[in-house]
């Protein structure tokens, strides 16, 4: 009985220990993964930082100004007027609306 | 539905008389788009401008020369369901999406930054024309300048 407590105990500390190991083993992979992670995020962002540059920033910066500027000046240009116009849209498909233009 | 569904802005009706003067093919494909527009979906096209429940959307003529027609669908006390706003030069409609693409993929600082700078700039038309340089601050970061190519 002694003989089997004492071959069957150091198996058990033996799990505990190795058990509690592999955690922190695991907990550690973890931590260096997220490191991995951070650490590609960051390079992603100054290299996304370096790779736009100004002349890349100017140029979209522009090309959304020029559009917002035409789309907002066109919106407040005036009354509206049905579709389609007097003279009709080149093919018109239905005629129900008689539009009023005075 | 009804085509009285569909109105124009005058700066859209007038761009559209106008290339049907001068280039009714374009014109053909223009109209047959906004003739879709009940039925097509249009994409989405973020611009500042727009009310904010009715963002622009826009269509691409068959005609690869032929205007973007730019819409949305008709505010509160707007008449008809949808507006035709504008109709925009392919090229500026192409670079202008081309640009929001971009910006997707860029740091969320950038993105702020850019969108800052092009609703700032349209808010308050030409304050910074002179110059050419806008500068926008946000909360703890360093002033970032954005200058747009100077006129040649």
């Amino acid at each position: 009985m002694i003989l089997a407590g004492a071959l069957i105990l150091p198996d058990i500390a033996g799990f505990a220990v190795g058990g509690f190991w592999l955690d922190l083993k695991h907990a550690q992979d973890d931590i260096a993964t997220l490191r991995q992670e951070v650490n590609a995020q960051a390079r992603a962002s100054s290299v996304a930082g370096v790779a736009i540059g100004d002349d890349a920033i100017a140029a979209w910066t522009d090309a959304l100004i020029r559009a917002a500027r035409q789309a907002t000046s066109d919106q407040a240009s005036g009354a509206a007027a049905p579709w389609p116009p007097p003279g009709g849209g080149t093919r018109p498909q239905q005629s129900t609306a008689s539009p009023d233009r005075t | 539905m009804t085509m009285a569904d569909i109105w124009l802005t005058a700066a859209a009706e007038a761009a559209f008389s106008e290339l049907q003067a001068t280039a009714p093919d374009q014109a053909d494909a223009v109209s047959d788009a906004i003739n879709d527009i009940t039925a097509a979906d249009g994409v989405r096209i973020d611009l500042p401008g727009a009310p904010a429940a009715e963002p622009f959307l826009a269509i691409e003529p068959r005609h690869p020369g032929a205007p973007a027609v730019i819409y949305r669908h008709a505010a509160n006390g707007e008449p008809g369901k949808w507006l035709v706003v504008s109709l925009m030069n392919r090229e500026d409609y192409r670079a202008a999406r081309q640009a929001e693409r971009a910006l997707a993929s860029t740091p969320p600082a950038v993105r702020e930054l850019i969108n800052g700078v092009v609703a700032g700039t349209v808010a308050t038309a030409d304050v910074a024309a002179a110059t050419g340089t806008a500068t926008v601050t946000h909360g703890g970061a360093a002033p970032t300048t954005a200058t747009r190519d100077k006129p040649s």
